[in-house]
């Protein structure tokens, strides 16, 4: 699988400054599981209005972090909720987001690592 | 002279974007910023009285059943008039935007890269704003004061006139 974050706008938004690209990545690695977590809970829950809420916040934080393809799943999620169309689609489509936030994960931990 | 409060409260369950706005907006205005989560512990503050308020669309993505924007907003306009508030959102829907207007927001910010710059304008906009409403008020007394100044020379003319202690016909004596 290819690089699923990029720091670019971080570098750019904080004019490369490593401690304020740090505090944001370590409070996205701190609160990107849980939310992960609450989604799953609400699709095994078919709480659509609910997983739809979770998906939408999640975007900005994704797209933040450079994590476009992660960010295009959460869009998925959130206008199947939506709509209410193609729900079975959901959960496959949450799969990849947990799949590509995972490596996203590790990698981010690595970049701030090297800052 | 509109009261400039240099106080603005950060309203939003995404951490994240807080922490940024306000690491933003720290560094290009001279407000005091504070974070609040939810909108009940921005409501409990309002006796503070922040001059502009940045607050959420979704206050309720991770406690749903948190206060949702919309009623923070409302709650918001009620406790104090006089702050703007300026919503945040995921949505870049129009009607969204107008329904926010509708209640009392003074803008509507769309989240993404540029909305921090946004956010910066928005704020400049509104001090602005404000100083133009307090010259507005300050030119309006004026007017009423010289108004009332030049009635009351009237009336001393009619009464100085009418008391025989001047006449329309001044005489000069060489």
């Amino acid at each position: 699988m290819s690089k699923q974050s990029d720091l670019t706008f971080l570098r750019s938004f904080t004019k490369d400054d490593a401690a304020k690209i740090s505090k944001y990545v370590n409070m996205f690695l701190d609160s990107a599981p849980k939310a992960l977590e609450q989604m799953k809970t609400q699709l095994a829950a078919t709480d659509w209005p609910g997983l739809r809420i979770s998906a939408h916040s999640m975007k900005s934080q994704l797209r933040y972090m450079g994590m476009s393809g992660a960010e295009q799943y959460a869009i998925g999620i959130e206008r199947s909720c939506s709509e209410l169309t193609a729900l079975e689609q959901i959960p496959e489509l949450l799969t990849k987001l947990s799949d590509s936030m995972s490596i996203a994960f590790g990698e981010l931990k690595a970049e701030i690592a090297t800052l | 002279m509109a009261d400039l409060k240099k106080k603005i409260f950060i309203v939003d369950d995404d951490p994240i974007l807080a922490e940024m706005l306000k690491d933003h907006l720290v560094k290009m205005t001279s407000y005091e910023i504070k974070i609040f989560n939810t909108g009940e512990e921005c409501i409990s503050a309002m006796t503070e009285q922040p001059g502009i308020v940045f607050l959420d669309f979704y206050l309720n993505s991770v406690n749903r059943e948190a206060m949702d924007g919309m009623e923070a907003l409302k709650e918001i306009k009620k406790l104090s008039p006089e702050t703007d508030v300026v919503m945040l959102s995921g949505q870049d829907k129009i009607d969204v935007a107008v329904k926010t207007m509708q209640y009392g927001a003074f803008d509507y910010i769309v989240k993404g890269e540029s909305s921090f710059y946004r956010a910066e304008q928005v704020v400049f906009n509104i001090y602005r704003y404000k100083k133009l409403q307090g010259s507005a008020a300050k030119y309006k007394n004026l007017t009423i004061w010289f108004g009332m100044a030049l009635i009351a020379v009237v009336i001393l003319v009619i009464w100085l006139e009418l008391s025989g202690k001047i006449t329309n016909m001044p005489s000069f004596t060489y």
